[in-house]
């Protein structure tokens, strides 16, 4: 009895699954979202193939030279090819854009599920995750990088810091929402671990919000990450990242205007395919909200 | 509707409470000695241990934690090592503009997302619904200082009809001269907070407009345009106000990439000054007093809602 | 109460499809009747049947551009609604024909005192101005016997009780004194006590104000109490018409005599399980090409799986829809 009805779950999951695909695919916008994705991951992992010579070399004789068959995207004041530079800078920003999701989504998922879970310590973890959210996240992060060593790891440490009580609060909701099915009430009625309702039981069952709301953290962290770096806050130079590739571009701009766009366009794309894959996913993870 | 005051002052008090806890412990984590930061590296040992003495860097944290608050609490955040004045000088000189451009950013962008966001609503699923979504998205995907750089690039490089870095008072320079510095970080600003308020404002006049009392009021025989106006706005509007409190309050912060690149001198730019410069009295008062606004706005928020919500008023539950 | 008989509303062959993401529905297929000024009709089926979508369709409630297509002729004192604008549409709604809802919670809007809400129409419509309206918004409230109305009106729909929530939507609908009232499902979310009241209440305002009512309800014990003439829908049509004491001492359509078995009186015997039409409704699109009662029906015959009866007169203003209604009626 109970093995059939396994396998009718089972089953049905995979429907589900198969389901939720058609949505996906169904959704043109998505799967343009999805095409932008990954021709942008595509540049950020194969930098070394596409660029080989890498984003560092100097030559002063080159200086701001215009966009032409040689350098596509133009050179900057140190000589530098601006294309090296946006290929590599779009690997270092989703690098701190992936490791900061997945950081956050763990720490938060845990955090979230033990306040939601065990009532006494729940006060205690939203009152810091409240406090820290009351700090404007631009703000918060520049004053972590304060207390740091300018690096990348640093600026990863500060994203996941700015953006774990997002996810811990999105997993806490939920968590609180799942505990509420009969379910959750029949294992604990047969004596199933706290441990185990939270791992079986409640943590499948709260990832897809958890998972809609990582890809906008996705999204704004490489725009957080840039915007610190564009403040010269953020990654160190010579190291390239979207945002300080602008940040040095402002130097030039009244006279060398490839230097914004080219970068420009790449952190948008890179930004706008993350954001409507998000708005895919959530499409399917969520029906409701649409 | 008092106990809903005194329970959101209470935790307003707790919150503050962890946040000073965290910005104290956050500056003096640190490696770096303010003491012989601000000495430079000629100083000797015996100068450095005298500085921290009279700063209180040998107390013990605690009491240092405690001796702040105090000083905090009377509006004394101790003196910026960096400019020749008191922390609460260095902000209140620099706050001004950083207040202007964000209300002048946030009503800007209400003008454009609202309107956008009941139309598209309005229109769900027609061609006008997916053109504001998508500019939405699009929009949602493009940092501040991208729309700087492009309209400095337009407006100040191409065009050259604007300056491009800058700021004049009101009172000194008159109205158009001050406009004229401000609209390029205005605009920037107000793009970037457009986009998640139109958001905001579609989706929840959608959920408003499939309730039942729309159709009630439909058959009224109300006008398409008092029904959207009137009874799905009023209803929708709590939701947008949360957002708005939320958006006003980033773009105080916000400002701080903006005012960098327009070099206004306001608080987001004596921000990252002082980061640049380890300057830790100067960034603890500055967190301290953003957060605090940030806080307030979105206390106040919460009390206009008891005033526009009926059944909060009552209930005290949101 | 010489013009009790006068026709007031009359539908010919109604028929409205909903457009959705898999296609079109056609939720109700061909549905006529009509309703007398002054008079009570009932109309009768379960859920899904129909009910909500007929009444809503001669408000033409439903959003034309992009959900929905009438088909058929809605009559309202001799003029088609159908072929009225948006903006004459507006001067009928609220004004001539009014309608309540089920859940008076939900249709009320939760931001507006209950005295903002009934003055709308008010000044809508009779354009009061807005002192004169609350005034007269007051009266309503009263005449809908809420007690202490000159508070009420400064209340919100949340402070009030089901039975004075549904009370202050018959005061919302009735202001303008309408012509037809459409009451749908008006008791259904109420205790049995005060569902009684809001029906007395109906009746009572019926005789008073001598407007049209069709009350539209799941529940047949409803309209025994209160109406003088009912119909029956069943899947998107009228299966049964007739006067209220014929239709239950001589129910002619097997869907129908379901539906009166099932009622439980005083004198059911109570170890005898209540009788049930066996099956459910079937899905909109998914009635088959015979009559769309026979999947359930204890008297199907292979004619009824193959053609689909049409409604017939029967005389004595009844109307049955059924292949073998004096087959079915002798037994």
């Amino acid at each position: 009895m109970k093995n059939t009805e396994k396998g009718i779950g089972k089953e049905a999951i995979r429907e589900s699954r198969k389901l939720k695909l058609k949505i996906f695919m169904k959704n043109k916008l998505a799967v343009v979202g999805l095409v932008i994705t990954i021709l942008i991951v595509f540049l950020g992992v194969f930098a070394d193939v596409i660029c080989p010579e890498g984003p560092y070399v100097m030559d002063i004789a080159k200086r701001y030279i215009e966009p032409c068959g040689e350098y596509i995207f133009g050179t900057d004041k140190m000589g530098r090819d601006v294309f090296a530079r946006i290929v590599y800078g779009i690997r270092i920003s989703l690098l701190v854009g992936a490791v900061t999701t997945l950081v956050t989504f763990i720490f938060g998922m845990v955090l979230g599920m033990i306040a939601g879970y065990f009532k006494k310590v729940d006060n205690i973890i939203m009152r810091i995750c409240e406090a820290l959210m009351s700090i404007p996240p631009v703000l918060m992060a520049i004053a972590l990088m304060s207390a740091l060593e300018p690096s990348i790891t640093s600026v990863i440490m500060s994203l996941c810091i700015v953006y774990t009580p997002q996810i811990a609060r999105v997993a806490r909701g939920a968590t609180i929402a799942a505990k509420e099915n009969t379910y959750i009430e029949a294992a604990t009625a047969q004596g199933a671990s706290s441990l185990r309702i939270l791992l079986h039981h409640i943590a499948p069952n709260i990832l897809s919000p958890v998972i809609v709301q990582g890809t906008y953290i996705f999204a704004t962290a490489i725009i957080l990450e840039a915007s610190l770096s564009f403040l010269g806050a953020g990654i160190p130079a010579p190291a390239p990242s979207l945002g300080n590739i602008l940040y040095e571009a402002k130097e030039g701009i009244f006279t060398a205007n490839w230097l914004t766009i080219y970068p420009g366009i790449a952190m948008v794309l890179t930004v706008l395919g993350i954001n409507i894959l998000g708005d895919g996913l959530r499409d399917v993870l969520d029906p409701k909200s649409n | 509707m008092k106990k809903y005051v005194g329970k959101r002052i209470f935790s307003v008090i707790v919150t503050l409470f962890v946040l000073s806890l965290f910005i104290f412990f956050l500056t003096h984590s640190t490696a770096g000695d303010p003491a012989s930061n601000m000495l430079g590296s000629d100083a000797t040992e015996e100068q450095v241990e005298q500085l921290r003495e009279e700063l209180g860097l040998n107390d013990p944290l605690l009491t240092q934690y405690f001796n702040w608050i105090a000083d905090a609490l009377k509006g004394d955040f101790g003196d910026s090592y960096f400019r020749k004045q008191s922390v609460i000088e260095a902000i209140g000189e620099c706050i001004t503009p950083t207040l202007e451009l964000a209300l002048y950013a946030e009503i800007l962008a209400i003008i454009i997302s609202i309107p956008c966001g009941i139309f598209a609503a309005k229109k769900k699923g027609a061609a006008t619904d997916l053109g504001v979504s998508a500019f939405a998205l699009v929009g949602l995907s493009v940092p501040c200082f991208i729309y700087g750089l492009l309209l400095i690039l337009y407006f100040g490089v191409d065009l050259g009809v604007l300056p491009v870095s800058g700021y004049k008072t009101i009172e000194e320079y008159g109205t158009s001269e001050h406009f004229s510095y401000m609209v390029l970080p205005i605009i920037s600003l107000a793009l970037t907070q457009a986009p998640l308020l139109t958001r905001i404002t579609r989706s929840s006049m959608v959920e408003v407009l499939s309730l039942d009392y729309i159709k009630t009021a439909k058959a009224k025989g109300l006008k398409g345009t008092t029904i959207l106006t009137k009874h799905a706005f009023r209803n929708a509007f709590n939701t947008i106000l949360t957002v708005l409190g939320q958006s006003i309050g980033s773009l105080v912060a916000g400002a701080a990439v903006i005012e960098t690149l327009f070099n206004i001198p306001g608080m987001g730019q004596l921000v990252v000054n002082a980061v640049l410069k380890r300057d830790y009295p100067l960034i603890q008062g500055l967190v301290l007093v953003i957060s605090l606004v940030y806080i307030v706005i979105n206390f106040t928020i919460d009390m206009l809602y008891g005033v526009i919500d009926p059944r909060i008023r009552v209930s005290g539950k949101s | 109460m010489t013009e009790k008989n006068k026709e007031l509303l009359r539908v010919e062959n109604l028929k409205t499809t909903f457009k959705t993401v898999r296609g079109t529905v056609t939720s109700i297929d061909g549905v006529s009747f009509s309703v007398g000024k002054g008079e009570i009709l009932g109309v009768v089926g379960e859920s899904g049947c129909g009910k909500s979508v007929t009444s809503q369709s001669i408000m033409r409630l439903y959003d034309e551009k992009k959900l929905v297509t009438y088909e058929g002729e809605i009559f309202f004192n001799g003029e088609n609604l159908l072929e009225y604008s948006e903006k004459q549409m507006r001067t009928i709604r609220g004004n001539k024909i009014a309608m309540i809802f089920q859940d008076a919670l939900s249709s009320l809007n939760p931001v507006f005192t209950l005295g903002e809400q009934i003055s709308e129409a008010l000044m809508l419509h009779q354009g009061m101005k807005k002192k004169e309206a609350m005034v007269k918004a007051e009266e309503m409230l009263r005449l809908t016997g809420i007690p202490a109305p000159e508070k009420r009106v400064k209340c919100y729909p949340h402070e009030l009780s089901g039975g004075m929530r549904q009370r202050a939507m018959i005061a919302m609908a009735l202001c303008c004194q309408p012509e037809l009232l459409i009451a749908d499902e008006p008791t259904t979310a109420l205790d049995v006590t005060i569902q009684a009241q809001i029906l007395e209440l109906i009746v009572k305002l019926n005789n008073t104000l001598d407007m049209g009512i069709m009350l539209i309800t799941h529940d047949l014990g409803v309209v025994a109490q209160i109406c003088q003439r009912v119909i029956i829908m069943y899947l998107g049509q009228v299966v049964e018409e007739g006067k209220i004491d014929d239709i239950f001492d001589n129910p002619k359509h097997p869907y129908t005599m379901g539906l009166i078995k099932s009622i439980p009186t005083l004198n059911t015997n109570r170890k005898e399980p209540l009788y049930m039409i066996k099956g459910t409704v079937p899905a909109l699109g998914q009635e088959g090409g015979g009559c769309r009662f026979c999947d359930r029906c204890n008297y199907a015959t292979d004619k009824c799986k193959n053609t689909p009866p049409e409604i017939m007169d029967i005389g004595a203003n009844r109307k049955v829809r059924c292949h073998n209604y004096s087959e079915i009626t002798k037994l």
